[in-house]
């Protein structure tokens, strides 16, 4: 009798000792995503995964904040690559997975990822078999100021650091304001007419595309005190193709080459020697600029995208912004942002930048 | 009447290669004057605008002299320069320039030229083993030749930099003039004259190709060797312009079939009108392509919606077919 007493009471504390290990510390979690969507968390995640377009971009906002280190299980290989930027922030940043360009379901679910997120635009190729998996999914966009405030919010609640978040935002509304302040003052009253290109080299010649209205580059033109030439063409779908003829009828006060392999520079110098080039008001007046670039372009969704609007407001209101302004903003940004420190930012980002402040 | 129509073609072609000459992005109410005021406009028509309306003049004519060729030797009138698999396989040569030398223009030339080549001799070699209608075997050699290649350009595709290489990759199968300056032109000039001038001293034996193979040969026809010759100067023509403008299509399948409306089967008669046609609608098609918007437009878009509306002309009317 004493026996089976005994084994009751031992399998008695061996049921109540096993509910409690099967049961994790309480998380709910509701995200709502660029898309709407509602992304019901159990538990926090820890395995997360950034893949699909402009996924190095994402990854750099992902980032800014301060547990990215140890939550990001692994980086896609794309054509901008953000992995030299990233070894600056992340010691261990070549110890996680790599995974091949163009990665789907069948490479992601191998790594039992707890989190995937993608651009709003991978859904239909990426994100629904991710979903059909139960594989929770976020989509985000980070294609203009409001969706990156938005965005930012969104990976401030995966990653638990609202504070952190909502200081970021802060941050950057506070260094446009910034920069707007000082565009106030400007005594100009005539906004100079901007062309952004992105040349692609082939050979000796280049190939010119601008972007869509709708894109940040445009929009940060704009903002800058500048007047898009190009903006009332109302072009549409991604970058477009624009020959010599139509960048000549534009004939615009600036011109910004941008390269997304970082041979802008060289791009602008080959440029100023070319006989039609030389005809423009831009080379007439030494107004073609290489755009800004460190380990990427500041002129696209990537948290640099602030610096880059501070540049073009100093290209485009030389008078009224200093270099200096802007190269002190870069300092506190990387230290605000990416926590690098004042040696750090001397040593490996201001050599990369200083030559297109000349 | 004949002499009558092709006077009126050359005018045409006169008139149209100057009002391309007066058409461009650049906007200008009195060119003439701007050539002698204004700088920037002498150096855009000198530079860019003059070799870009003479390039699209030479591929559009020797696209429609290639087509003609060819449908005269298929004895098909909806034969083009492009088939045996050329055109797929020029723009899988181009793709992989691209992707391999970073869009260096002479080697995706080189490659669209080569792989075009390859295609011919892969089609060739395998129509001779198969039994039958040679010519027929010619054609369904080409169809499988062809899927190959498309095959290859979409795992190239796939593999493309999103960023820069796919675009241009893209851009590249639709065809453009864009990148035309004066070494394009002469480059151009170089590889399509010859190939037209041996057309132009052989077009009284073209002829013999669209008879049956008895009577040719009863008129002298050295069937086999001719018509291989004929078919490697038409495949040629057509590769070798595909890796100047990339796939412009329509233009070697429509305007032999209006050439032939026009001065009937005769290829004394049909060779020039089909160099003057296909010369004028490609300009045509590239005026459109470099002016209607701010945005450079892929040739191809053009030749293919024109050639296509041409092409449901010739279906309406195709008792003027024969």
């Amino acid at each position: 009798m004493k026996k089976i007493v005994s084994i009751l009471i031992g399998v008695i504390f061996l049921i109540s000792g096993c509910s409690y290990l099967g049961s994790s510390p309480s998380y709910q979690k509701t995200i709502i995503d660029a898309l709407g969507r509602e992304v019901e968390l159990s538990s926090e995640p820890s395995r997360i995964i950034i893949i699909g377009k402009q996924a190095p971009m994402l990854t750099n906002f992902m980032y800014l904040f301060n547990t990215t280190d140890k939550k990001l299980l692994a980086l896609e290989k794309r054509s901008q690559s953000a992995d030299e930027f990233l070894k600056l922030i992340d010691k261990n940043i070549d110890k996680k997975f790599k995974l091949e360009r163009g990665a789907g379901a069948e490479q992601v679910v191998p790594l039992n990822p707890d989190m995937v997120i993608l651009k709003t635009s991978m859904r239909d190729t990426i994100g629904k078999p991710l979903e059909d998996l139960s594989i929770p999914v976020v989509y985000v966009e980070f294609e203009n100021a409001d969706q990156i405030y938005r965005d930012l919010r969104i990976f401030a609640s995966v990653l638990n650091e609202e504070e952190r978040g909502e200081d970021l935002i802060s941050s950057y509304q506070m260094y446009y304001q910034k920069i707007q302040d000082l565009l106030k003052v400007s005594n100009s009253s005539e906004k100079p007419s901007v062309l952004l290109l992105q040349a692609e080299s082939e050979d000796q010649k280049y190939i010119f595309k601008v972007p869509p209205a709708n894109w940040l580059q445009t929009d940060m033109v704009e903002k800058a005190g500048g007047i898009a030439v190009w903006k009332e063409a109302n072009l549409a779908g991604g970058w477009t193709e624009v020959n010599m003829e139509q960048i000549s009828n534009w004939n615009a006060d600036m011109v910004y080459i941008v390269n997304y392999q970082g041979q802008s520079p060289e791009i602008v110098k080959n440029l100023k020697n070319d006989e039609i080039w030389k005809n423009l008001n831009a080379a007439k007046d030494e107004r073609i600029y290489a755009f800004a670039y460190d380990f990427l372009s500041w002129d696209q969704p990537d948290p640099r995208w602030i610096l880059g609007y501070g540049w073009m407001a100093f290209r485009q209101n030389p008078q009224s912004i200093s270099s200096t302004d802007i190269q002190n903003l870069i300092k506190d940004y990387y230290q605000k942002f990416f926590t690098l420190d004042e040696s750090a930012i001397e040593e490996k980002i201001d050599p990369m930048v200083a030559d297109y402040f000349k | 009447m004949k002499k009558i129509r092709l006077t009126g073609l050359i005018a045409c072609l006169l008139l149209v290669t100057l009002l391309s000459f007066l058409i461009g992005r650049y906007q200008n109410d009195n060119p003439f004057k701007l050539l002698s005021s204004n700088n920037l406009f002498r150096q855009l028509f000198l530079q860019l605008r003059i070799p870009r309306v003479l390039t699209a003049l030479l591929i559009g004519s020797g696209l429609a002299l290639a087509g003609l060729v060819t449908q005269i030797i298929f004895q098909n009138p909806l034969a083009d320069g492009g088939l045996l698999g050329v055109s797929q396989a020029a723009g899988f040569g181009a793709a992989l320039g691209i992707l391999v030398f970073r869009g260096n223009s002479i080697w995706v030339q080189l490659f669209a030229f080569g792989f075009g080549v390859i295609a011919l001799i892969i089609s060739m070699l395998i129509s001779g083993r198969i039994r039958g209608n040679k010519i027929l075997s010619l054609i369904l050699a080409g169809i499988a030749v062809s899927a190959i290649f498309s095959a290859g350009i979409g795992i190239l595709k796939y593999l493309a930099d999103p960023v820069d290489q796919l675009p241009a990759i893209v851009f590249w199968l639709l065809g453009s003039l864009a990148g035309s300056t004066w070494p394009v032109l002469i480059r151009t000039m170089i590889i399509i004259l010859p190939l037209m001038i041996f057309f132009w001293f052989y077009r009284w034996r073209l002829n013999l190709h669209a008879m049956d193979k008895e009577i040719a040969f009863s008129l002298g026809l050295k069937n086999k060797f001719e018509l291989w010759a004929s078919l490697l100067a038409s495949v040629l023509l057509t590769s070798s312009i595909i890796s100047i403008s990339g796939i412009v299509g329509w233009i070697g399948l429509i305007i032999p079939n209006y050439a032939r409306m026009i001065a009937g089967s005769d290829t004394s008669n049909s060779i020039p009108v089909t160099l003057l046609l296909g010369a004028i609608f490609t300009m045509i098609c590239d005026d459109l392509a470099r002016a209607l918007l701010p945005g450079e437009i892929p040739l191809g878009i053009f030749t293919a919606f024109l050639g296509a509306l041409m092409f449901i002309g010739l279906l309406v009317n195709k008792e003027k077919i024969a």
